[in-house]
Order: structure tokens, then sequence, then C-alpha cells
């Protein structure tokens, strides 16, 4: 209580010093005339009664001072002096002020910049009450490539009943819908959900209500709209609930609106979302992914218990339905993870990138101070002389070093802010959320606590070097006694050390960044295996209330592409379910003679589409054998298949497999023959990384399910300039049929590269920048050890040295510290690019030309900022050898 | 006889704005092998100016220099640097060694830059230790010897090259009365091994160990006095 009441009295004196000097000032000259009076009468004189009270009174400014000592907060008071003066210095030197703060604006900028991206994306929780308590619940199958697979409905219903580490699991499926009514159809993105999707996410409507377990009965239409769509269509009114809206040509009654949600890339992004109401069929069939299902956990349960009672269940139902799960396991993840988890490396690379950029900025900026405390060693030499401890000359560098590190701190909030909407353009497109990346108080806390820490970082051991020195040394030294001797030998070993670390680490910044890029140079030469030029596609789906059945989705394909090849600068015109590149991959099972034969491979596991005759002209995938599927290739007709060139050498081990027997799928426990007639060329169906994987394609006239496809136009000319010819095609097919998207397979492509090519983009900024920085500093740091240098260049040159002995031993000087610089940072560069390798393709983390090739362009250009100096110090006159005297 | 140097109306000045100021005036001398000369004046009078001009070190001046009769104002800046190489040491009032560096490798720093064996270097350094009775101090960094000590290493740095001309500015300005003696007595020795010696000094005593005194002011040569200290090398 009585530390509280000193330090309130201590601010109240440090506020009202003024108020408090005059007072005090009146209260001992009280005393003293008190004292005299008290003199006077007791019979002195009034010059011996004055000095006698002066005497007793221990000295009137003494006094004072013992007064202001416990009045006020001594060390703020100190540390706001010592803001002043390092405000005065700053302002002497613009030079170094305006470097300094620039270097770390940079370095803190960069940081800022890439933070704003992780807070968003990676720290900041996801927008649903106790978010960590929500996880999400998938499977994976040995047969299916794929990282996560949904469930059938009788699956989740047996994990509900066996689980009891949940509070709740809701399910959910994509489920795009048509909206009619008003103008031409629109598609609009959609989402059914369980009843208890809702409330086990947290969220409530803004008016109405969400689904109840009367709402998931067959025949049910009710729909609960997203905020726009409710604002687009009844304004922000609450009267909307209990009207309808045509979705698939249904009416469904509103009997909610959501408030307004960040995009997630979740299912709360929806325009609308209805009633999840499984078919007969699905509410028994095991096979299948139908839903997807999140769960919250009970308060308490961590994930790996959760996922140990997961892994029981899992091997229940696999023993249960061996046909239906074999190979199959269930796995639970963070929702949040689940969702963002992909953006974590690309990210933490950026994130190091721009370590490494402040890194190199705050050892320019440490060479920056090193030489101020050097050109300032008088100033210390004679503040110590005065009395000032250690403690107080470090106390002010730290005021000057962090004056300047949070001026840097304001501009690169500036810069952050300023470059956040270019960021947020090149960033790759995997990260989520990138809209919702701002500036907030979050990244102002980082940038403030990356500016002291860079104020640390570059002040730290120059300050300490710089009040480490013996005075009268340092007194005669910067008065000009040049043969004092002194050295500056540590200012300089530091100063050295700091320019290999910035040369090691704009090495270790320029590998990666080199190696990002050549990836991406790779992945654009890639041969896919067909031909993008002049390719269009537009996507059509067959929602079950236009298209009854397959039938009829067949029947309006051949109809379009009727038209379609009959329309000027069409070369060719196909439709598949997927295409090369596509961004959707279609998965399906097998069986040869052979694998059926044998009880140990059974059906094997490949990539499939189901495609139009013309498919692979269209595409530009070339036959290596037998023939294109043709119109007769429909329904009725016996299966025939086309199979890639990968799947008839691993599972026939030559092309020459034309008649040979193929099934890709049962009937009554028996493969259901077909005959393969055609092989086609291997293509990058995927991504370009990834090899060619066995695929088989059948004909879309055979298919069962039809839910939509892509049409495939090959054209003559710029394919964007025959859309509305082709869009009139599929209109005057039918002129309700929404087209879902246009693009051409180039742009497609772009779009699958647009990842590696961002990463390469921003890991090329960063290189960039951290490379000129560091050259600056190897440029500062041999100006500086030239211009210190310039007496004994001088004694040298007097001696007998000529020019180009000179600069020879600069820029050997140079040399050496840059080798070493480059050689750490290659071995550093072996030892970490290795966390790259996920993000590369078609090149070793440990590419040997890579690190070669920047080790030599950085020891180049090294030598190219050493030269400058180095040519001034053969203009040392060497009769400054004899000025000194 | 030929003389080792030779001056012939030489003159320095630089411009400060639209004048010119002159820092030596019309200066003829001549210098013979094993002189030992030394330049007095007061300061200003561009007495250091003059020596490195001698030394080879300031080129921008105007009139005719011979050294060895070879005419310095006409060579190269390379030409000059190989002739002052290998004839001319210098000495300097602050000693001028180079602080991170130890007695010895101060000492090999001129044989650094003329192509000797690095073997013979050694053999150099020795004999330089050996003769300035220094060996003990060889490891040693400047700032661990006395002012004295240091100055001996500054002439056994000179003279290690067995340079035919040493230079010498204010040799003994910042050594008390005794290292200065020992110093000067070095050098008279030298002279008279046969170096030409010059000296720019305010001592008069300094100059009583030289034969012949040049008095600069102002940049003239006011007067010039042999004594009877040394006789030139025959």
């Amino acid at each position: 209580m009585r530390t509280l009441q000193t330090w309130i009295a201590q601010l109240r004196g440090f506020f009202r010093k003024a108020q408090m000097d005059r007072e005090l000032d009146e209260e001992l000259a009280s005393h003293l005339e008190m004292h005299i009076a008290d003199n006077v009468r007791s019979g002195m004189t009034p010059e011996q009664a004055r000095r006698d009270a002066l005497i007793k009174l221990g000295g009137v400014e003494q006094t004072k001072e013992d007064y202001r000592d416990t009045r006020g907060i001594g060390w703020l008071e100190n540390i706001l002096h010592d803001s002043r003066f390092g405000l005065r210095m700053l302002r002497k030197s613009p030079g170094f002020t305006v470097v300094a703060v620039l270097t770390l604006a940079l370095g803190i900028g960069a940081n800022t910049a890439i933070f704003s991206v992780v807070n968003s994306v990676l720290i900041r929780s996801l927008p649903f009450p106790h978010a960590s308590e929500l996880i999400d619940i998938s499977a994976r199958s040995a047969s299916f490539d794929m990282p996560s697979l949904g469930f059938s409905v009788p699956d989740v219903a047996d994990i509900r009943a066996d689980s009891s580490s949940f509070t709740g699991i809701a399910t959910y499926r994509d489920a795009p819908r048509e909206l009619s009514g008003v103008g031409k159809p629109e598609r609009i993105t959609g989402t059914e959900v369980s009843e208890d999707f809702f409330p086990l996410l947290g969220i409530h409507p803004a008016y109405g209500r969400t689904f109840t377990q009367s709402d998931m009965q067959p025949g049910t239409h009710v729909a609960v709209l997203s905020h726009a769509l409710g604002q687009e269509r009844f304004g922000s009114d609450p009267s909307a609930i209990g009207k309808t809206i045509t979705l698939d040509a249904q009416p469904h009654t509103i009997i909610g609106v959501m408030p307004a949600q960040r995009p997630l890339g979740f299912a709360t992004d929806s325009q609308v979302w209805t009633a999840f109401i499984p078919t007969d069929e699905e509410r028994t069939a095991r096979e299948g992914s139908t839903c997807w299902a999140i769960a919250r956990l009970k308060p308490g349960v961590t994930l790996a218990q959760a996922q140990s009672e997961l892994d029981t269940i899992s091997a229940r139902l696999a023993s249960a339905y061996p046909e239906a799960h074999k190979g199959w396991s269930i796995y639970a993840s963070s929702l949040k993870h689940y969702l963002f988890g992909d953006a974590n490396t690309p990210l933490t690379i950026l994130f190091c990138a721009v370590g490494f950029v402040l890194l190199i900025a705050c050892a320019n900026v440490s060479n920056l101070f090193l030489s101020r405390g050097w050109a300032r060693r008088r100033e210390f030499a004679i503040r110590s002389a005065v009395g000032a401890t250690r403690g107080a000359l470090l106390r002010q560098l730290a005021v000057e070093c962090v004056l300047v590190a949070l001026a840097g701190g304001v501009c690169a909030f500036f810069i952050a802010t300023w470059t956040l909407g270019g960021l947020r353009s090149i960033l790759p497109p995997e990260i989520p959320r990138t809209q919702d990346i701002r500036i907030d108080s979050g990244v102002a806390w980082f940038t403030l606590a990356a500016s002291l820490f860079a104020a640390l970082l570059s002040g730290l051991a120059p300050a300490l070097l710089s009040t480490r020195q013996n005075l009268s040394v340092a007194i005669k030294e910067s008065i000009g006694a040049p043969g004092s001797n002194g050295s500056n030998g540590g200012h300089n070993v530091l100063r050295q050390l700091l320019v290999i670390g910035e040369v090691a680490l704009a090495a270790i910044l320029l590998i990666g960044a080199t190696l990002a890029m050549r990836s991406f140079d790779r992945l654009l030469k890639q041969n896919l295996g067909f031909q993008p030029n002049h390719v269009v596609t537009l996507q059509i789906e067959f929602p079950k209330f236009r298209f009854a059945n397959e039938q009829q989705a067949i029947a309006f394909v051949q109809q379009v592409l009727a038209g379609t090849r009959g329309v000027a600068g069409v070369a060719s015109a196909s439709a598949g379910l997927v295409f090369p590149m596509s961004d959707e991959i279609a998965e399906t099972t097998f069986e040869t003679e052979a694998t059926a034969t044998d009880a140990n491979l059974g059906e094997q596991p490949a990539l499939g589409n189901r495609v139009a005759p013309d498919f692979f002209r269209s595409m530009g995938i070339p036959l290596l054998a037998g023939r294109d599927f043709t119109d007769a290739d429909a329904k009725g007709n016996s299966p025939v298949f086309i199979v890639n060139e990968a799947l008839a050498r691993k599972y026939f081990g030559s092309l020459d497999i034309i008649g040979k027997r193929f099934s890709t799928r049962r009937e009554s426990g028996h493969p259901a023959w077909g005959e393969i007639v055609g092989v086609a060329g291997n293509v990058r169906e995927a991504t370009p990384h990834a090899e060619p994987k066995p695929q088989i394609y059948a004909p879309f006239y055979q298919t069962r399910i039809a839910t939509g496809v892509y049409l495939i136009v090959r054209t003559k000319s710029d394919p964007l300039t025959i859309v509305p010819a082709l869009q009139d095609c599929i209109w005057s097919v039918d002129k309700n049929q929404p087209i879902i998207a246009i693009k051409t397979v180039n742009a497609q492509i772009e779009e699958v590269n647009a990842t590696s090519g961002a990463q390469s983009i921003l890991l090329g900024i960063f290189g960039g920048l951290g490379f000129v920085l560091a050259l600056v500093g190897v440029y500062g740091v041999m100006s500086y050890l030239v211009s210190l240098q310039k007496r004994e260049i001088g004694i040298r040159m007097a001696l007998g040295a000529d020019r180009d002995q000179v600069l020879r031993s600069v820029i050997t000087h140079g040399l050496k510290l840059t080798l070493s610089g480059v050689m750490i940072g290659v071995i550093s560069g072996l030892a970490l690019t290795r966390f790259m390798s996920s993000i590369l393709f078609g090149i070793s983390a440990t590419d040997p030309l890579t690190f070669a090739g920047v080790a030599t362009v950085l020891t180049i250009i090294a030598l190219a900022a050493c030269y400058v100096p180095a040519r001034r110090a053969t203009r040392v006159d060497p009769m400054i050898a004899l000025r000194y005297e | 006889m030929q003389p080792l140097i030779q001056l012939k109306n030489v003159e320095k000045s630089f411009q400060a704005g639209a004048q010119k100021f002159f820092v030596l005036r019309r200066i003829s001398l001549d210098i013979q092998p094993g002189e030992f000369v030394t330049i007095m004046g007061p300061s200003g009078a561009g007495k250091s100016t003059l020596l490195s001009i001698i030394g080879m070190l300031d080129s921008a001046w105007s009139g005719e220099y011979f050294f060895l009769d070879q005419p310095v104002h006409k060579l190269s800046t390379k030409q000059r640097n190989e002739l002052h190489k290998y004839n001319i040491g210098f000495v300097f009032q602050s000693y001028h060694l180079i602080d991170d560096l130890t007695v010895y490798e101060n000492l090999e720093i001129p044989l650094s830059y003329k192509n000797i064996p690095k073997k013979e270097r050694a053999s150099l350094v020795c004999d330089a230790l050996d003769r300035f009775n220094i060996v003990g101090k060889k490891d040693l960094f400047p700032n661990q010897l006395s002012g004295g000590q240091q100055q001996l290493v500054g002439v056994a740095r000179a003279v290690i090259q067995n340079p035919k001309l040493i230079l010498a500015d204010e040799p003994t300005g910042n050594l008390h009365s005794a290292q200065g003696e020992e110093i000067m007595d070095l050098f008279k020795k030298l002279n008279e091994a046969g170096t030409t010696i010059i000296q720019v000094t305010h001592s008069e005593k300094n100059a009583t160990y030289g034969n012949r005194i040049i008095q600069l002011g102002d940049g003239w040569v006011v007067s010039e006095k042999t004594t009877a200290a040394a006789e030139p090398a025959g």
C-alpha cells in the first residue's frame, strides 16, 4: 500500500514539476528566513546569521537536489531526457537516420505484411464460439489417392452411435442450385446440411430459424439464405421469412437468413442452405462418399482421445463391411487445420524469408550504429569522465536504437498497409481468407514487437562495444592524435562478422528464391501430354429437375456437340466429365483378366473419365493404338475402353492390347467385361507435378450417371472469340441451361500453376530485397573500412605500395568476407532448403547448379560492391601520412 | 659528381577561388649522395611539402626534378612509384606503424611491395631486428612499445630495404631528449655508412647532426649553409 502511495506521489511529482519547484523554493526561503531571524535574535550579525542558517540547512541547492531525487520517477525522467537528446542527435545526422530508418522499415515492413497474412490465415481463430473444439472427420482409403473422403449416411450414423467424444456430429454436402424466377436462371452455391449443422457451429440466424428435425422429412422444401442473397433478393427485410424462392425449379420456403460471414472456403460460404435429406438408397448404401462430417469435442476431450475412439470405430466398420471399407480409416483434425492446413508450408517459407530479410536489415543497421559509436567515442569518453556510468551510456544508446527502430516500425506499418492490396493479389491461391487479410491491432502489436526486436538486435552489440573503452586513449584518439595506437579491433571484428552473416543470409534467401523460380520455370515447360492451346471449356450441369435421367443428358450433349461442330472456327468438339488440369479428377477401379483371377490383386485403382467422341483430338492427346470412341459406342452396345499408356504398360506390359477384356464394374459379384479399343498417351491429369497414373476413358454415351460435363472445343484461332457462338449452341438446345464456367485450358493451367508462380514471385521479391540489402551492407562496410584505413593505406603507399596492390588488398579483404558468408550460406542452405522440397517441382532442394550459380553470382556482385571502395582506396593521397604530423 | 637529387624551379600552389596560393616557390637544389641535409623553417614554410615532393608522394607540382639522373617530372605514376619503392625510405614524426601488425610484420611491409621471396624477406627482417637490437620486441604490437622503441622500429622499417635516401619528418618530435638523441645517433651512423638523409626539423640541435641546413620561409629557400658535422661521401 505504501509502495502504491509512493508511486502515486512520484507520478504526481513527475507531472507537476514546475509547481512543486515553486513550492519548494518558497518553503526553503521561508525556512531560511526563520533561521536567520532566530540567529539575529540570538545576537548574530545579519551576515553571520545568514551563513549559519545556510550551514544548518545543508545548502539550499543540495537540499533541492535531494528532494527532487525522491520527488519524481527518476528512471522515467532519465529516459525522457535521453529521448530528447537522442532525437537531437538523430536530427543532427539526417543521412544516418534516414538510411537506418528506411533499412529497418523495409525489413520490418516485409515481416509486418507477411504477418498480416499469417495472422488472418493461421492465427486468427475461426469465427465460431469455442472454435478450438470444432473438428473435421474424414475418411481415407488405400484404394483412392485422395487426402480425404466423405462418408456414407449409415457410416455417419454408426460413428454417432458409437462415439462418446463429441457433443454432436453434423453432416453436409455441396448442393449448388439453380435459382430461377427473376431473369435468366442463375447458378448459386448451396449446401445441404443436417439439422444440427448450425447449432454445432454455434451460429444463429439473423432472422428466422435454422433447420429442425421436422425439416428433414422427404418432401419438405425449406431454405436458409445467406446474408448476401437475402439482401440481394429481399433487402434487409425480416419479412423474407415465409416467402418462397425457386431452387432447381422447386419452390422453397425461406425459414431463415444468416448473418454476414467471413469467407472460409467452407460450407458456411454458401448462398443458400437446404435440408440434407438422403435418398432411400443413400440411407442404406455403405459405398460412396455421400456427405462430409464435422463434430464438436466435448469439453475436456482432446483430439488424440477422439482419434483413438475413431480408430476403434473404423476398425469395427472395416471388419463389418470389408467390401465397402477395404483399407479404410477415419481421421479427425481440427476444423481450422482442415480448412487452412495447406497454407502452413507456403506461409512458413515466406515468413522465414522475410525473417531473413529483417536479420539482414538489422545487420546493416548494426553496422551503421557501430560506425556511429566509433565516431562518437570521444563524446562517450567525456561523458564517462564527468561521471556517466556504463549503464547510463548504454541506456542513452539503447534509447537512440529504439527511436530509430520505432521510426522504422511506423514506416513499416505504412509500407505494409500500402502493399497489402498488391500482396493479396499475388498470394498463392491455396492461401484462404486472403480478402480477410487486414492490418489490425494484432498486426500493430507485432510491428511494435518486431521494432523492439530489431532495436535489440541491431543496437545491443554496438552499444556494448562503444561503451567499452579506455577513457584516456579514446579522448586522445578522437582529438586527432594519430600515433596514439588505439584500435577499434572489436568494432571491426563485429562489423566483419555482420557482413559475413548477412551475405550468408542473402545466399540462403537467394538459393531459396532461385529454387522456387527454377521450379516454376520447369513447371511451365513441363510436357503435360496434351496440347492446351486454342482449347476452351464450357461447364454445364445436369440437375435432376431438368434432366430426369442420363439419357436426356446424353441426348443434350449430342445435340450441343452437333451444333458446335458446325460453328465456324471450330476444329473439333467433344465433352468429358473432367479434362486434364481441370482441378477435378475422377477415380475408378478396374479389373483385367489377370487381376480378376489373382485373389491378391482384385480391383485396381485408376483415374477415370467418361468422354464423348473426338475428346482426344480436341484435347490434343495422341492415340497410340486402336481407335477413338464413336457415336456407336452408346448404351446397349458392349462396354468399350481406351486406357492410357501407363496402364497398358503396368498391367499388360505392352501397347498391343486392343481387344483385351477389361472391366470397371461388377454385376452380381462378377466383372462386367468390356473391351479395350484404344491406347492413349499419358497426360498429367491433376497437376504438372504428378507423374502420369494409369487412366481409363469410357464413352460418355454409355454412362449410367450424368451430373455434368465440360464441353471441350478446339478452335482454329483465339477460342474466346467464338464463345458467344458456343453459348448460342447450348441455348439453342435449352434456352434455360446455365453455363457454370467458361475458361480456356491455358487459363486453367495458369490457375493450377498460380501457387508456384506466386511463391516464386514472393520469394523472388524477398530474395531480391535481402540481396540488395546485403550488397548495401558489403559496400557500406568496405567503404567504412577503407575510410578507417586511410592512414594505413597512406603509410603503405609511402612505404612503396602501388595502387594496384592497394586495390588488390581491399578487394581481397572483401572477397574473404564474401566467400566466408557464401560458404556459410551454402552449407546452411543445404540444411534449410529441404523444407522446401514439398513446393519444388523437377528440381532437387539441393540442386548443385542453383547453389553454385547463386554462390558465383553473389560473389561476383559482392566483389563489384567492393570495387567502388577499393577504387577509392587507391585514390588515398600518401601525403595523408605526412599531413598527420 | 652526379647529384642524387636535382630540383630546378620547383613550385607548388593551390587554387582557392580566384586566388592562387603558393606553398613552394622556385626551389632549386642539388643534393649529393651521402649528404645529411636538414630542412628548417617556421610552420607553414613548406618543409613537409618539399619532403613529400622529394619522396615522390606528391606529383602535383611544376618544375624539374631529377633523381639519380632520371627526370621525375616526366615519369608516369607507376615509374615514380618504382623509383620511390627501391630508393627511398621514410621516417615519420608519429612513427606511423600499423597498429594491427606486430613489429616483425611492420618491418616486412616495405619488402612485401617488392618481389622479394618470403624466405629472403624473413632474413632481411631478422637482420634488421638484430641490427637495431629489437629482436625481443618482434612479436609485440606498436601499442606495447614506448615512443622511442616505436621510432626505432620506424627507422628500421625505413632502412630495411637499404634505400639510397632516407626522408625523416620531425623524427624526434614525439620523443623525449634521450630517445631523440638515440635516434639522431642512429641517423648519423646510417649517414656515415653512405645513406643520404634529408630531415625536416625545428630542432637546432638535431640540425647539427647534418652537414647542410636549408632554411625555408613562405615557400622560398631563404638561406643555405653548410656545417662541418659531416662530409659528403666521396
